[in-house]
């Protein structure tokens, strides 16, 4: 049976590889676009955020087009998010409007949980062994869409040739999608090392280095912060960010641990998985020496929202100059290529100033 | 190189005023006009340059900046040399004239930002987010509301003597309260000054909001006219605030300094004859080309098309810039499906059906 689901970027393969391995499969989510997101504002709850805004759009024109059987994945635990575990909610919201939708959350904070998930929805007989080589599928190809996706924003900054990066993005995530078996992942992840060492270099260092925390998967959502992302990569910025997809791999206690210890001094009680990331990465980026740190997060999001103080802390006590960026329905993309366009040329300057300062101690230096 | 009595012009158009100065090479200000656009744009810039007609005749332009929330549109109609944010325009303008500066507060018509410097560096910036209860948008409200003209507020604040507290969070609610203050029999004066107040909490509070604001303090912006919220920012930080000569014009000034900074020697620049025969004006319409539906806005001239803007890939600003004939570029409602984005990339031919670009 094909299903339907909502994504963030190329999300909806790793989804894609756990359903064919329970025999079941997906259609391939459209676009989201202006007038999908707009029928997600008008559906949603206002208080929703604005990821979960456009979602609903997305899912709205999907039962539209005659789809009727919605696969979500969603976590549980320290990763839930307000706005992913909506199926209840869902029901709600398009069970009137269309006949026979149905809406089966997939996931769950334990073993155990991800078993009967799956058994309710796509019967009994599902076995143990089953549930847990889709699962092994879904989380082999959340690690390669992520470090395809990482990577090739690196290599447009890296490489002289950011077409060919573009093309090289595009096989490499077909091929994680005609994936199904282990094995199989493995030999396109080693494909993807090879095609991406071999393509060429630029011969000038990146002119900045720019780290992104917060909600990075809103960056997936609408193109428009993405595509400038990338521009700004094919300009000579180096861009980085170290999680994603967060809310659908389930991170465990062992790994969150040291990065919850790194940022005792800022985040208290008991933060959430997404502020332990962002503010973690934050220190990272300012400990490695970037220039600068983006935090985006999709407007309406309570976590990121209340973390964006709590960052400018631990931008103000690094050193590091950050921007806040909130991307939502109320946001006019002008504000955004001004802020971006801004803090550039303020990380521009400020390198400018450090080299200035170091000539200036080399000459007394040599005096 | 540049000639002789060469000058730099530069142009700030932003929500509400359209602002033009032209500069020499030594960086002194010889002219600048502040005029509202009212709507009209292409005209409020046209009227700026007339007004500098005399310069722009006589001396040979070196570079044109313009900048402000026009500054795409503007910079296609005079052919800008330099097209920059307003940030980084004001920052630069400031340091020209206060190198000292650390800290730059500009409020404009619609939109109010906060920069940091330290040792001549900016280091961190905020503008206002989704209200502009912390703009000039406020006052204009405000002088509406007690039919007097905007330039007024300022004396009239001054002449209070029993401030009264205004809800400054939401223009709509700060309306409601002047009213009630109104009909409760306060005095205008002491409604303005609270106003004025309400502007300034409300800036530090949202654009300020976790920043340390240290002196030297420059204020900016056509609102740094108003006498009220200069004292009022004074009373708030209680640190000196500075409002240069320039305060109204600073983001054309730091254009024109961006402009200058390029180096060109030659500015592309159009001729003040052409601008003014010019019937620039521009469409908007739907790419249709992938999923994105981009709304793309075509700058239009003499029936041909000089400039795109809007697009998320670079499809159709790279056409004009790679100096294809507008033959070549298709007209409104002819949006051309066979080429690729950027510069022939597949863009959302779809992967999988989905978009190319994530």
């Amino acid at each position: 049976m094909n299903h339907f689901t909502f994504s963030w970027g190329k999300n909806y393969i790793a989804v894609r590889g756990l359903l064919r391995v329970l025999g079941q499969d997906l259609v391939a989510p459209p676009a989201i676009n202006t007038a999908m997101a707009t029928k997600g504002i008008e559906t949603a709850h206002p208080f929703l955020c604005f990821s979960g805004k456009l979602v609903l759009g997305q899912l709205r024109a999907q039962l539209e087009q005659g789809n009727r059987s919605m696969v979500f994945m969603s976590s549980l635990g320290p990763e839930a998010c307000r706005c992913a575990d909506t199926s209840e909610y869902l029901e709600g919201a398009f069970g009137e409007d269309f006949d026979g939708f149905s809406a089966h959350r997939i996931g769950g904070g334990s073993f155990g949980g991800a078993l009967a998930n799956l058994r309710s929805n796509f019967g009994p007989r599902i076995r143990k062994h089953d549930c847990f080589r889709a699962y092994a599928m879904f989380c082999g190809k959340v690690d390669l869409l992520f470090k395809i996706e990482k990577q090739c924003t690196a290599l447009r900054c890296l490489s002289s040739e950011p077409q060919a990066v573009q093309a090289l993005e595009e096989v490499a995530l077909e091929r994680v999608d005609r994936t199904n078996t282990m094995v199989g992942l493995w030999r396109v992840s080693r494909w993807f090392d090879r095609a991406a060492e071999r393509l060429p270099r630029r011969s000038a260092p990146p002119s900045l280095r720019i780290g992104i925390v917060g909600g990075e998967h809103i960056l997936s959502e609408l193109d428009s912060v993405m595509a400038r992302i990338k521009r700004l990569a094919e300009k000579g910025i180096y861009i980085d960010w170290r999680s994603g997809f967060r809310l659908l791999a389930r991170s465990t206690p062992e790994r969150l641990a040291p990065l919850k210890e790194r940022c005792r001094d800022y985040l208290h009680d008991e933060p959430s998985t997404s502020e332990i990331f962002s503010c973690a990465h934050a220190l990272e980026f300012a400990e490695e020496g970037y220039d600068g740190v983006l935090h985006v997060y999709a407007f309406g999001c309570m976590p990121q929202s209340a973390l964006k103080p709590v960052l400018q802390r631990v931008a103000q006590d690094a050193g590091i100059p950050l921007l806040s960026l909130s991307i939502g329905d109320r946001f006019a993309e002008e504000g955004l290529e001004n802020r971006l366009e801004a803090f550039v040329d303020l990380l521009t300057e400020k390198r400018a100033s450090k080299r200035r300062i170091h000539t200036v101690h080399t000459a007394k230096g040599a005096a | 190189m540049t000639r002789e009595n060469s000058i730099w012009i530069g142009i700030d158009v932003g929500s509400i005023t359209c602002k033009v100065l032209a500069m020499d090479e030594a960086g002194a200000c010889l002219s600048a006009t502040y005029r509202r656009t009212n709507g009209r744009v292409v005209e409020a810039v046209k009227d700026g340059l007339e007004e500098i007609a005399e310069l722009l005749e006589n001396r040979p332009v070196a570079g044109c900046g313009t900048t402000g929330s026009g500054r795409q549109l503007v910079g296609a109609l005079v052919g800008a040399d330099v097209v920059k944010n307003e940030i980084t325009a004001h920052t630069r303008a400031a340091l020209a004239l206060h190198p000292d500066t650390r800290t730059i507060l500009e409020i404009g018509g619609e939109d109010s930002k906060i920069v940091i410097l330290r040792d001549g560096v900016p280091v961190d910036f905020a503008m206002n987010a989704v209200c502009a209860a912390g703009t000039g948008a406020f006052l204009d409200q405000l002088a509406g509301r007690l039919g007097i003209a905007v330039t007024e507020l300022g004396d009239l604040a001054m002449a209070s003597a029993h401030e009264v507290a205004i809800a400054g969070r939401c223009t709509v609610f700060a309306e409601s309260d002047i009213i009630f203050k109104q009909q409760t029999g306060h005095r205008r004066e002491d409604i303005v000054a609270g106003a004025c107040r309400a502007l300034v909490r409300n800036y530090l509070n949202d654009v300020g909001k976790g920043k340390t604001i240290e002196p030297p303090v420059l204020l900016l912006g056509g609102v740094a006219t108003n006498r009220g919220i200069r004292e009022a920012f004074v009373d708030a930080l209680d640190l000196p605030i500075e409002v240069p000569e320039l305060h109204n014009v600073m983001g054309a000034y730091g254009a024109a300094l961006l402009a200058r900074a390029e180096g060109l020697g030659r500015s592309g620049m159009r001729p003040l004859d052409a601008i003014r025969d010019s019937d620039f004006r521009s469409e908007t319409f739907s790419c249709t080309h992938c999923p994105n539906a981009c709304e793309v806005v075509r700058f239009v001239e003499a029936g041909k098309t000089i400039g795109f803007l809007g697009g998320r890939c670079e499809r159709w600003e790279s056409r004009v810039r790679d100096g294809e004939s507008s033959a070549t570029v298709p007209a409104s409602g002819q949006e051309d499906r066979r080429a690729g984005c950027s510069g022939g990339r597949p863009c959302g031919s779809g992967l999988f059906g989905h978009r190319g670009d994530l």
